[in-house]
């Protein structure tokens, strides 16, 4: 009868679903295993992450299929490991439409997440909204015309990422990430892919990916390394006048910290430098940290020295609101610049000048 | 969907997981509608949910399928499971392909360390080294190094680092490099308050330790050396001794400890006394790619540039920050003191009629290079291009903008930039450097008293234009402009004012349009004016009474001021002699 020929139907299709999930269920947990993972790592999967670690594993190959392999002696082989741990912060790759391809192992150091988390997914789903935009900008790679062939491969920008790693170093959940200002450099790179495919005929396109070091800016509060003589911090209000200077800047600029109070640091700036300075300011301003690269800052009695500074906003604990910027600031080395009042301003006489100048020997006495 | 919470970085992922409904809320409309409209997170259906998982998955499986070269040519769409069996075969058949999954203690990890190390040298400029701790040697250094600082693996291993960092950097390498004393205390920031703590920590052991980080920059040597020089060296050709090239390198890394049978022929017996091991800093130095030594050594930059903002009668009203570093100057220093008072002399005229055309025109007025005096009594040449921003309301000209550039090298067209630029190279120069020094003796003006002089000039022009506006008649005969009075008369004219009729009768005034070559043929009035000014007092003003009791600049305008008004109302030549000085 018909209710039960309905039944079996039933049953049929029910038993081949499940047939065809057991099926389906073997062969994850097959593809899981031929990912070079641990194995207490694999079992602990769910099917989307499989797909999606298997897709970035297929697309990490094909990034570094083309490369040579060196011939390497034991000695190197071993030190292949410390690259990374040598650096401050983890490598990703990112593809051209922002899917975080790999991320190195020690992304959890810095950010909590593990690498698993994060494999695959985009980047867009962990980052800051604000700074997104600016991710897109440094995704494109304009390639083809002769224009173009002398491209600036470069990046260096500053992103916000989710973070699940409180300030003493517990993780938390998802759900209560915060967001992590990290400093991304790298390049943009294009990868040919000789082969031909298939029986098609067709050649793939090139590929562009991203290859970044992502480094954290240290809290000031929390600085691990130690800082040697040749630096100095600094405090500032909000407009950044100096609140405080470290004694040191006396030994290294010529300045007491009292004559830099209530000063702007701007006045302090080179001229050449102060369009990067200004830029650097709005990134700290609107995301929390930021670090300048090298620029010129002016010493007391002229001349100039080199600065790389590590700015970060305090909030009050409070309500929340900035209340002031700290600066570390690495001291690299000094230049010249009595050109500057003397003679006309002739920049491209500025590469031969010795590094020492003579009448900077009072300033300089400290580096001996 | 319905809004998401916003909470710190959550609020803003996709695919997030909405909050449960909260119970009952869609069982009973009766509760209440606002209750219904506060919760705006509602509980998908199941088969939504269910339907997005779906999709999620097929696309990630037509994302596989795209990876694996068998599944590609393939025209029909393939079920999921054969994509999945595809993927496995393909995985496998790249495990045989690569040389890492073959090595006897293979640990398993998506890339092996040598791929990883080849993707951070993608990412960085830098290179490895490994330096011992003791007295630093250079105990393995990268390939890439040649690539950072030209110099061969071979050449720097064995070698001591200090032999290669800048002479001044070796005392900071030396600091991070040991646990010694000499450390500086402590500085850390209070999280809070942001405020610095001096921290008793003892500092010494933990530094040591493995594992311990190091971050700092040092300049490290550059080799410069060409092929060309290498032959030229090999003939025997003396070698023109040049300066040693540095690039900044920074370098992060960590200590570790080696025990020293591990090292083999690369490293020394540079123990410890105390102990077999061999202390050392791991680190990676990158150069900034902006930092690496150009080939040819020149800088390419833009033009220097700053900005400044005059009131009308040339009065800095703003001074960019910029200019501190050109001119010596600090922003305050300029505010309210009138540019001419900065400007050479010889370049007053020209200047002169260019502040003439601006506060009469819409356009921007580019200056030919002049000479601005800087804080140290040189000069800077210069190049303006002057706007005058105009209140669309009172139709009168607020301020005037200056974009001034700053010009390097040789002379320049116009101006004065033919002159050298050292103060001490024309008399011009001369006389006003020994202007600066003395002290005029004239009373009632100060010691600045050819400043004084030159600052009104800006007053006058300002005030010529005020004054045609206010009359708004066309171009007349008849109103004797005293910048013209000034400049036409003898240097006695002024001298002469309190007591003579100037010989000679009024000119015309300074018209709109006019040309500038007249003013710039009276140019020379100036320089006479300036002699007049060192030595000699003829410029008396003794007699003229309450001019005493102001200050010198106000008095020399009230000067200009009233011959200003007299000859707008009168129209005719002015007997000096009558004049009452009114202020």
């Amino acid at each position: 009868d018909t209710t039960t020929f309905i039944t079996r139907r039933k049953e049929k299709s029910r038993d081949a679903a499940r047939s065809r999930r057991g099926k389906e269920s073997e062969v994850f947990y097959e593809l899981a295993n031929q990912l070079p993972l641990p194995h207490n790592v694999t079992s602990h999967l769910d099917k989307a992450s499989i797909m999606r670690l298997t897709i970035s594993y297929l697309r990490m190959r094909k990034l570094l299929n083309s490369d040579e392999s060196e011939k390497e002696n034991e000695v190197e082989s071993q030190l292949n490991s410390f690259y990374l741990k040598a650096l401050e912060g983890f490598l990703m790759v990112l593809s051209e439409d922002g899917d975080m391809v790999y991320l190195s192992e020690n992304v959890s150091k810095s950010m909590g997440l593990s690498q698993f988390d994060l494999t695959g997914h985009s980047i867009f789903e962990f980052s800051h909204p604000c700074d997104h935009e600016e991710l897109r900008e440094m995704l494109v790679h304009r390639t083809g015309s002769k224009k173009t062939k002398e491209q600036n491969t470069e990046r260096s920008f500053f992103l916000r990422m989710k973070c699940t790693l409180t300030s003493r170093g517990r993780t938390v959940n998802i759900k209560s990430a915060t967001w992590k200002v990290l400093h991304c450099t790298g390049h943009v790179r294009v990868q040919e892919c000789g082969e031909v495919s298939g029986d098609s005929g067709f050649k793939e396109p090139p590929l562009t990916y991203l290859v970044l070091i992502c480094e954290p800016i240290p809290h000031p509060s929390n600085i691990e390394v130690p800082l040697d003589s040749k630096t100095f911090l600094s405090r500032h209000t909000l407009d950044m006048k100096f609140s405080y200077c470290d004694e040191r800047i006396t030994e290294l600029m010529g300045y007491e910290p009292d004559d830099l109070l209530n000063r702007s640091v701007y006045e302090y700036y080179h001229a050449l430098d102060s369009d990067h300075l200004t830029k650097t300011h709005h990134n700290l301003f609107a995301k929390g940290q930021a670090t300048t690269g090298q620029y010129r800052m002016l010493a007391k009695k002229g001349g100039f020295v080199w600065v790389e500074t590590q700015a970060t906003v305090i909030y009050n604990p409070k309500n929340s609101q900035p209340q002031c910027i700290v600066c570390v600031n690495y001291v690299l080395r000094y230049g010249f610049s009595l050109q500057i009042f003397s003679k006309p301003y002739d920049l491209n006489h500025l590469s031969t000048i010795p590094e020492s100048p003579t009448w900077f020997s009072s300033l300089s006495s400290s580096y001996d | 969907s319905g809004l998401m919470t916003p909470t710190s970085a959550t609020g803003m992922a996709s695919g997030m997981e909405l909050p449960r409904k909260r119970k009952g809320s869609m069982d009973n409309p009766s509760e209440g509608d606002d209750q219904h409209l506060k919760i705006k997170c509602v509980r998908e259906p199941h088969s939504q949910i269910e339907k997005r998982r779906r999709d999620k998955m097929n696309n990630l499986i037509d994302e596989l399928a795209a990876m694996i070269p068998t599944c590609n040519p393939m025209s029909r769409k393939l079920d999921k499971l054969t994509v999945l069996r595809m993927a496995v075969q393909h995985l496998k058949s790249l495990k045989g392909a690569t040389s890492s999954f073959a090595e006897a203690n293979y640990k398993p990890a998506f890339l092996p360390d040598d791929e990883l190390k080849h993707l951070v040298l993608r990412a960085v400029d830098g290179f490895l080294f490994v330096v011992g701790c003791d007295r630093g040697k250079i105990v393995f250094v990268s390939e890439s190094v040649s690539k950072i600082l030209n110099y061969g693996r071979t050449e720097l291993i064995g070698q001591s680092l200090f032999d290669y960092v800048h002479p001044k950097d070796i005392g900071k390498v030396k600091e991070q490099l040991s646990a010694s004393e000499l450390y500086p205390r402590e500085r850390l920031i209070d999280a809070k308050t942001g405020l610095q703590v001096q921290a008793e920590l003892p500092v010494g052991a933990a530094r040591l330790c493995s594992g311990a980080r190091r971050s700092f920059f040092c300049r490290m040597k550059y080799n410069k050396v060409t092929v060309k020089e290498e032959k030229d060296f090999q003939a025997g050709a003396s070698k023109k001794k040049e300066s040693q090239r540095y690039c900044t390198v920074h370098c992060t890394g960590y200590m570790r400890t080696w025990p020293t049978r591990q090292l083999g022929t690369e490293g020394e017996a540079e123990t410890d006394k105390e102990s077999s091991h061999f202390s050392c800093l791991v680190a990676v130095g990158r150069v900034h790619p902006h930092t690496l030594p150009q080939a040819n050594g020149e800088i390419k930059v833009k033009p220097t540039e700053f900005v400044t903002r005059y009131a009308m009668d040339g009065k800095f009203t703003f001074v960019d920050q910029r200019a501190t570093t050109i001119l010596g100057y600090l922003p305050q220093e300029l505010l309210g003191t009138s540019c001419y008072e900065y400007f050479h002399l010889d370049d007053l005229p020209h200047l002169a009629d260019r502040h003439r055309k601006v506060l009469r025109s819409k356009e921007k007025i580019e200056t030919n290079c002049y000479k601005f005096k800087t804080k140290y009594g040189s000069f800077v040449t210069l190049q303006s291009q002057w706007f005058s921003f105009i209140n669309p309301w009172t139709k009168e000209v607020e301020y005037i903008v200056s974009t001034n550039t700053v010009i390097s090298g040789k002379s320049n067209p116009g101006g004065s930039g033919d002159k050298s630029e050292q103060p001490s190279s024309s008399k011009a120069s001369e006389d006003d450097a020994k202007k600066s020094q003395q002290v005029p003796i004239i009373p009632g003006i100060s010691s600045a008293s050819g400043m004084i002089y030159a600052g009104c000039i800006g007053t006058q022009i300002a005030n010529e234009i005020m004054d045609y506006n206010r009359m708004n008649s066309s171009p007349s005969s008849g109103n004797t402009s005293p910048f013209s009075v000034l400049q036409d008369k003898s240097p006695l004219a002024l001298a002469q004012a309190s007591s003579n009729v100037p010989n000679g009768e009024a000119t015309d005034v300074e018209m709109p349009g006019k040309s500038s070559s007249e003013v710039e043929a009276r140019g020379g009035a100036f320089t006479a004016g300036e002699s007049l000014m060192e030595g000699s007092s003829q410029l008396d003003l003794e007699g003229v009474p309450g001019l005493g009791a102001l200050s010198t600049d106000e008095a020399a305008m009230a000067v200009i001021m009233s011959l200003l008004e007299t000859d707008a109302n009168l129209g005719e030549a002015v007997d000096f002699d009558e004049m009452h000085w009114s202020l």
